[in-house]
């Protein structure tokens, strides 16, 4: 099973990559799992107290993860998720 | 205030948009904006709301000019360097458009003045570079009920929405807690596409003519040229927004 996330900002700069392709994902959960696996740098932007930062924000499909059922949203083959840091430059 | 015939001939590109015409000059030229920070958001923002006839424009900035500012401030020039930002920018800004009113104020916006500093601006634009100021601009905007023109930029992305307390979601509610002050990677022509898009917003809030970026956060990916977008809504406990109905 395979589905793509795409990466922003910092969260891209520690990846090395704009777009991930992920295979045997169920959930949101697994796909934050996955990332924080394959690029460890991205736990401590990710993370606090090992919950998810609530500034963190994942798009599934274009919808807001939360407005889903959030860590569990399930997702599938053919699924873009986006992963927005906050941003905070001006 | 009716516009002059300086006003109809300066202006006239934009008079002739459709939906503008001389009764959106005139509310431009009526406008007070507080510009909350001159750097690389508020250089092109400043600017911008300048040459369209804003009448009064309120730029508020604690910093001195920094040769690292200069890659994307373009308000401020060499020879700038070690001057008060609002002092450099006002300068500008007078040459700019000598017609409208600029108030620099060389301040940190802080708990104790920000009530004071926003009161009579109808519109707030966010030119700052860290969340807890963000947040007092928030308030007022709440307090005094008017539109907040959010952006942030990173890299060679950046983000902006606007908030209408009570209709829109807050930053309190996007963005509930600071993500740790940062120096930051910055293209200059990142803050210009955001500080353009921020300038456009304002327009339109003033003006009446298009439809703002509500319940949207619109995402500019100048590396690969892409715009995406977050849909938004209200957190229903904001500490912030949730009394307003």
């Amino acid at each position: 099973m395979s589905l793509k996330v795409i990466l922003f900002a910092n969260y891209r700069e520690i990846a090395g990559v704009k777009d991930v392709e992920l295979d045997d994902v169920k959930t949101v959960q697994d796909i934050i799992t996955e990332l924080t696996t394959r690029y460890p740098g991205i736990n401590a932007l990710l993370f606090q107290d090992g919950e998810l930062k609530r500034y963190v924000n994942i798009l599934v499909n274009g919808t807001g993860f939360k407005d889903l059922d959030g860590l569990s949203t399930p997702v599938r083959d053919g699924d873009e998720i986006k992963v927005f840091p906050p941003v905070s430059g001006g | 205030m009716t516009l002059t015939p300086y006003d109809q001939k300066r202006y006239n590109r934009q008079i002739l948009i459709h939906g503008f015409g001389e009764a959106g000059q005139e509310r431009l030229k009526n406008a007070t904006v507080l510009i909350a920070g001159c750097g690389g958001l508020g250089s092109p923002v400043a600017t911008y709301l300048a040459v369209a006839g804003v009448g009064h424009l309120v730029i508020v900035d604690m910093d001195v000019v920094d040769l690292s500012n200069l890659n994307r401030q373009i308000l401020h020039w060499d020879e700038n360097v070690d001057q008060y930002k609002v002092k450099s920018a006002s300068a500008k800004l007078a040459a700019i458009n000598p017609s409208i009113k600029v108030t620099a104020l060389q301040e940190k916006i802080d708990e104790e003045n920000y009530l004071d500093l926003t009161k009579g601006a109808d519109l707030i634009i966010d030119a700052m570079d860290n969340y807890p100021t963000r947040y007092l601009l928030n308030k007022a905007a709440i307090l005094y009920n008017i539109p907040f023109i959010h952006a942030s930029v990173w890299g060679l992305e950046g983000r902006l929405t606007t908030i209408i307390p009570g209709k829109t979601p807050c930053l309190e509610c996007l963005v509930p807690e600071a993500p740790p002050k940062e120096v930051f990677p910055v293209l200059g022509a990142t803050p210009g596409v955001l500080g353009t898009l921020q300038v456009t917003e304002a327009i339109k809030a003033i003006t009446g003519v298009g439809q703002l970026a509500l319940n949207r956060m619109v995402i500019y990916d100048g590396e690969y040229l892409e715009f995406h977008e977050i849909p938004l809504s209200r957190n229903p406990e904001c500490p912030a927004c949730s009394h307003l109905k």
